[in-house]
């Protein structure tokens, strides 16, 4: 309980913000940069091999979907999503497109695990209202009720937070299983950006140095291991946890190249970010600006 | 519906450690049980294969995730897989063990989907040292299928 009251500054403005941006990014990033949108009707059904979430659906209803009719209303529940209007509806709409258009490739052997923590994420947003600064709450009736009694907003940031610590310790944790001190060694770490088909001239040069390599693993382990412990830290120390975090994602694509992009894991960094110092930093800009502007006014 | 989300918090927990103790991978959960292969040199080995109906599709394997060339055109898969041989000049080495290997795994695709595919390429990286590696010294052993 004592690590959930250290979220007790997250008030529904605040995840408002965190709302708006984290659909944007997220709709930019799937729809513009990285269309999970492609057509599998054309492959041939023998590689059909469905995983786990795909086995209760029969491939015949599964591939008549036409994935452009699918990209637009994730396009049209995204942008709902992003302005908090019929938040309740469109964010479950946009998870289970999102679930569905992520997954589906995996079904014909193209693996590939940038989007899972996506796909969380915006499920556990099914499960608290839009927030104060939403359309759902300009147009409500009666829009006067005490928003920062409701813990819906703490919650969600707490378990977004532990979720994804609990990842990154979990995935400490595994490579030590499967490889013991192995990873820990230099030449791991030289030997895994070696290895990679986009490998970044930067990445050749850390890659050259057995100094070099030895401390980004140690790094990188370590502070895998260690992130389920930002839960027990406030922020700015838990902020800055997980900018370490974003950075070693950062790393991962300054030196590997497009086989190291976790871009939608970046995204997901968003929840991480102090929202309500960000939100009363900003407030009090806005106020200084307007009280300099009545000033002006009645001068 | 706090009580509901508390629950939920509960379930996304209690499927992550499943995930994590069977190492199984349960769609959205569970991404981390990859990433953890041994990388050192001695035991890693990429082979790369690819497989196809000589009408067009085609597939490119690698032992440790599946790897499609999409859209399956031949074209475009020949097309990738000569720019890969003009990267790696050094290498075209002929191999029985590649060839066995390729062999053997388009049995098991042909028997597993139930299709009847072609081999048409096998590359093998191999790196005997770090230092290889670093020096940018691959060995390559790669085989094109007399049918194609």
């Amino acid at each position: 309980m004592k690590i959930f009251n250290s979220f007790s500054d997250y008030s529904s403005t605040s995840f408002s913000y965190f709302r708006f941006f984290f659909y944007f990014t997220n709709l930019i990033y799937f729809t513009l940069y990285n269309n999970i949108f492609s057509d599998w009707r054309v492959v041939d059904p023998n590689f059909w091999e469905p995983i786990s979430f795909f086995y209760v659906f029969s491939y015949t209803a599964l591939i008549s979907i036409d994935p452009n009719v699918l990209r637009w209303i994730f396009i049209v529940s995204m942008a709902l999503c992003m302005f908090g209007l019929f938040f309740r509806f469109s964010s479950v709409i946009a998870f289970f497109i999102f679930l569905f258009a992520a997954g589906f490739p995996c079904n014909f052997g193209k693996i590939h695990h940038s989007n899972h923590m996506t796909a969380v994420l915006l499920g556990l947003l099914c499960f608290v209202p839009s927030g104060r600064v939403s359309l759902d709450t300009l147009f409500k009736k009666n829009p006067v009720r005490s928003f920062d009694e409701d813990t819906a907003w703490r919650w969600f940031f707490f378990t977004a937070i532990a979720y994804m610590s609990i990842v990154y310790g979990f995935a400490g944790a595994q490579k030590l299983r499967n490889t013991g001190l192995n990873w820990f060694s230099n030449e791991s770490m030289a030997t895994i950006i070696l290895t990679r088909p986009t490998v970044t001239a930067f990445g050749l040069w850390v890659a050259s140095s057995d100094w070099l390599c030895g401390c980004l693993a140690k790094f990188a382990l370590v502070l895998e291991l260690m992130a389920p412990l930002a839960l027990f830290l406030k922020n700015p120390w838990r902020f800055f946890y997980g900018f370490l975090l974003f950075m070693l994602h950062q790393g991962m694509y300054w030196t590997l190249g497009d086989h190291g992009a976790f871009f939608p894991y970046q995204i997901c960094f968003l929840a991480w970010l102090p929202w309500p110092q960000i939100h009363s930093t900003a407030a009090n800009v806005f106020r200084s600006l307007t009280t300099v502007g009545v000033q002006e006014k009645y001068r | 519906m706090q009580k509901i989300r508390w629950s939920v918090t509960m379930v996304v927990f209690a499927i992550m450690g499943f995930c994590f103790i069977t190492q199984k991978e349960l769609y959205p959960f569970a991404p981390y049980t990859m990433y953890s292969y041994p990388f050192t040199p001695e035991r890693f080995r990429e082979v790369r294969i690819f497989i196809g109906k000589r009408g067009g599709e085609s597939i490119e394997i690698t032992p440790l995730q599946r790897k499609f060339i999409y859209p399956f055109d031949e074209a475009r898969v020949k097309e990738s897989f000569e720019k890969e041989k003009r990267k790696n000049p050094a290498g075209n080495l002929d191999s029985p063990v590649a060839r066995t290997k390729a062999r053997e795994l388009l049995l098991l695709i042909n028997r597993n989907t139930g299709g009847n595919y072609d081999l048409i390429s096998v590359g093998i990286y191999s790196f005997a040292s770090l230092s290889d590696l670093r020096s940018g010294i691959k060995t390559r052993i790669e085989e094109i299928n007399e049918n194609i």
